[in-house]
C-alpha cells in the first residue's frame, strides 16, 4: 500500500470529503458532497440503488477520481497525498477472487503484496469471518454468502483502522448476517471506523452510529441517529 | 514493500491467473500448430531434397517474412487482450500495490508473455527439425540450395541470396528474433495503453488495426496508390519500409549498406521508442485513470 502516515490526531476524521461531484459523460452521478466520519464510529449511507452511495465510496478509496473535490481519509488526500485510502480496507459491490483457487489462496496473494508473512494472518481472518481455512474446493463453488465472507476477511487482512464496505451483508442467510454483525460491532468496539452502505434498515438501526441518505447523488445532511 | 517487489507480485499475481486460463492454452496451441503450418514448407524441401538444416533455419525463413509476423502476432493479442486485468478480483490487488505499481505490474506481465511467446515459436521450429539439424554457425545445405536455386523454383518464402550472402544464422536468428519481439511489443504496449487511455474494446480495436496495416502499407499497394511504374518499385519499397511497423519488422526490408531502407538498428528503436512512449503516456493516464471493475468472481 502507498506511504500512510502512521500517527493520526483521534480528533482527525477518519474520512473528510469536501465538494466531491462526479460525472461520467453527461452523467453527474455525485454532486457537491460535503461531510465528515469521525473516528471509532459506524457510519451508514443509505439510498436507493444507483443514487450515488458505491461511487461515492469508490471515490473515498481512491478508484474514482472525482471531477471536482476531494476525499481526505484520515488527513491524507487521496489522489494526491497517496493512490488509494491508506490504512484501509474495502469491500465495494460484488468480491471478485480467482474461481479455481481456494479462499486462502486467493488471500494469501493479498497478503503477500501487503508484506503479511506467513498463513497465520489469513487463516485468522478467514476464521474471523466464519469460513473454514482448510476448505479445498475453489471460490467459484462458494455460496454467495461465502463469497462475501471472504470478501470481508480480505478487507480486514491487513488490521486496517477504517473498513469501507458496500452491503457487506448482501447474500448471507441470518446466520450469517448476525456473524457479520457482531464481528463489524467487535471491530467498532476496537475503535475501527466503519462506512457502511446497506439497504438493510436493520444494519443501519443496530450498527450505525451516524446515518446519511443519498439520493440522486446529493447527500441529506439530516438524518443522524 | 518496495516499488519492485510490489511489481513483480502483480505480475506474478497475473501470470498466475494464466495458469487456468483456457484462452491461454487455445493461444499457445494455436501458436504451435501456425509455427507448425509456416515452418513446413522449409521441412518439406529438406525432406524432399535428404538435405540437412540450420537449427534456427525454419525460424529464420518463417519469421524473416511479414505475413508470418503478423499471423503470429494476431495470436499473440489473443492471450495480451485479458490485459490489464480489470476486473473486481484485480482491485484488491491494485488497492494494496498502488496504481504504477500495478500498472508496471501490468507491463511487466505483457513484457514477459510477449518473450515467452516469441521463445515458444523459436523452440518450437527448432524442435522441428528434430533428427536432420546442424548447430553449426552456417548456412545449411537447404538454405544454399533454395537461396541459389534457379528462377522459377518459387518456394513462396524469404529465403534470398542477400540473406545467405550478407550474414550468417545466429546474427540472423538474434536480428530477426529481436524484430519479431519488438514489433509484438509495440502491438501489445499499443492494446495496453489504449485500454487504460480508453477502454478495453478501444485497446484491442487499435492494435488489431495498426496489425492490419501490414496488410494495407505494402510496397504493391504504394505502386497501385501512386501509380508508379515497374523501375520505380524502390520508392514503392521505401515508402512501405518507412512508413509500416510491420515492415520494420520485416529482416527483407532493410537497409543492409546498399540502399535507404531502414537499417535493423534504427527499427528496433523506432519499435521499442514508441512502445516506450506508449508506456510512458499510461502511467500519465493511469494517475488519473477510473477504475471500473465490472465486479463478480472473475473467469478471465
Amino acid at each position: 500500500m502507498t506511504k500512510t502516515l502512521q500517527t493520526t490526531s483521534a480528533n482527525t476524521p477518519a474520512i473528510e470529503v469536501s465538494g466531491l461531484s462526479m460525472r461520467f459523460g453527461p452523467d453527474i452521478v455525485m454532486k457537491d458532497i460535503s461531510c465528515a466520519f469521525e473516528q471509532g464510529q459506524i457510519h451508514g449511507i443509505v439510498g436507493r440503488n444507483g443514487s450515488g452511495k458505491t461511487v461515492l465510496m469508490k471515490c473515498i478509496c481512491g478508484f474514482l477520481r472525482p471531477t471536482k473535490g476531494e476525499a481526505r481519509v484520515f488527513g491524507q488526500t487521496v489522489g494526491k497525498d497517496v493512490d488509494f485510502a491508506p490504512r484501509t480496507g474495502m469491500l465495494i459491490e460484488t468480491p471478485g477472487f480467482l474461481p479455481q483457487e481456494t479462499g486462502m489462496n486467493n488471500l494469501l496473494w493479498l497478503a503477500k503484496l501487503s508484506g503479511i508473512k506467513g498463513k497465520e494472518r489469513v487463516r485468522e481472518c478467514i476464521i474471523l469471518v466464519g469460513l473454514d481455512p482448510t476448505l479445498k474446493k475453489g471460490v467459484g463453488k462458494y455460496s454467495m454468502g461465502m463469497r462475501q465472507r471472504l470478501g470481508i476477511a480480505q478487507a480486514l487482512l491487513e488490521n486496517p483502522d477504517l473498513l469501507i464496505l458496500d452491503e457487506p451483508t448482501n447474500g448471507l442467510d441470518k446466520q450469517g448476517v448476525e456473524d457479520i454483525r457482531a464481528l463489524l460491532m467487535g471491530l467498532r468496539a476496537q475503535g475501527k471506523t466503519i462506512l457502511l452502505a446497506s439497504h438493510n434498515p436493520l444494519d443501519i438501526s443496530e450498527l450505525c452510529d451516524t446515518v446519511r441518505e443519498m439520493d440522486g447523488g446529493v447527500m441529506s445532511t439530516t438524518g443522524l441517529v | 514493500m518496495s516499488e519492485a517487489k510490489k511489481v513483480w507480485q502483480c505480475a506474478g499475481w497475473n501470470l498466475y491467473t494464466l495458469r487456468k486460463n483456457p484462452r491461454f492454452y487455445l493461444a499457445l496451441l494455436m501458436g504451435t500448430m501456425l509455427c507448425w503450418m509456416l515452418t513446413d514448407k522449409t521441412l518439406a524441401i529438406s525432406r524432399t531434397f535428404i538435405t540437412p538444416l540450420q537449427v534456427f533455419e525454419p525460424f529464420i525463413w518463417c519469421f524473416a517474412d511479414g505475413d508470418s509476423i503478423l499471423f503470429a502476432s494476431l495470436v499473440l493479442m489473443l492471450i495480451l487482450s485479458a490485459f490489464p486485468r480489470l476486473d473486481a478480483a484485480s482491485s484488491y490487488l491494485s488497492f494494496r500495490a498502488g496504481r504504477k505499481a500495478w500498472l508496471m505490474g501490468q507491463v511487466l506481465t505483457v513484457f514477459i508473455i510477449t518473450l515467452m511467446y516469441c521463445l515458444m515459436l523459436l523452440v518450437f521450429s527448432m524442435a522441428l527439425t528434430t533428427g536432420r539439424a546442424q548447430w553449426t554457425n552456417a548456412w545449411s545445405d537447404t538454405a544454399t540450395l533454395l537461396s541459389f536455386s534457379p528462377g522459377g523454383f518459387d518456394p513462396a518464402f524469404a529465403v534470398t541470396r542477400k540473406m545467405v550472402k550478407l550474414t550468417l544464422p545466429y546474427p540472423a536468428l538474434i536480428q530477426i528474433f529481436g524484430l519479431l519481439f519488438c514489433y509484438m511489443l509495440l502491438l501489445s504496449c499499443v492494446q495496453l495503453t489504449f485500454t487504460v487511455m480508453k477502454s478495453r474494446k478501444a485497446g484491442t480495436t487499435i492494435a488489431l488495426l495498426i496489425g492490419l496495416t501490414g496488410f494495407i502499407l505494402t510496397p504493391e499497394r504504394f505502386m497501385v496508390w501512386l501509380n508508379l511504374p515497374q523501375e520505380f518499385t524502390f520508392y514503392a519499397n521505401l515508402l512501405a519500409a518507412w512508413l509500416s511497423p510491420l515492415q520494420h519488422a520485416t529482416f527483407m526490408m532493410h537497409n543492409f549498406g546498399y540502399d535507404l531502407l531502414p537499417r535493423i538498428g534504427t527499427s528496433l528503436l523506432i519499435l521499442g521508442g514508441i512502445s516506450i512512449l506508449l508506456l510512458v503516456l499510461a502511467a500519465v493516464r493511469i494517475r488519473h485513470y477510473n477504475y471500473m471493475f465490472t465486479g463478480g468472481t472473475t473467469h478471465d
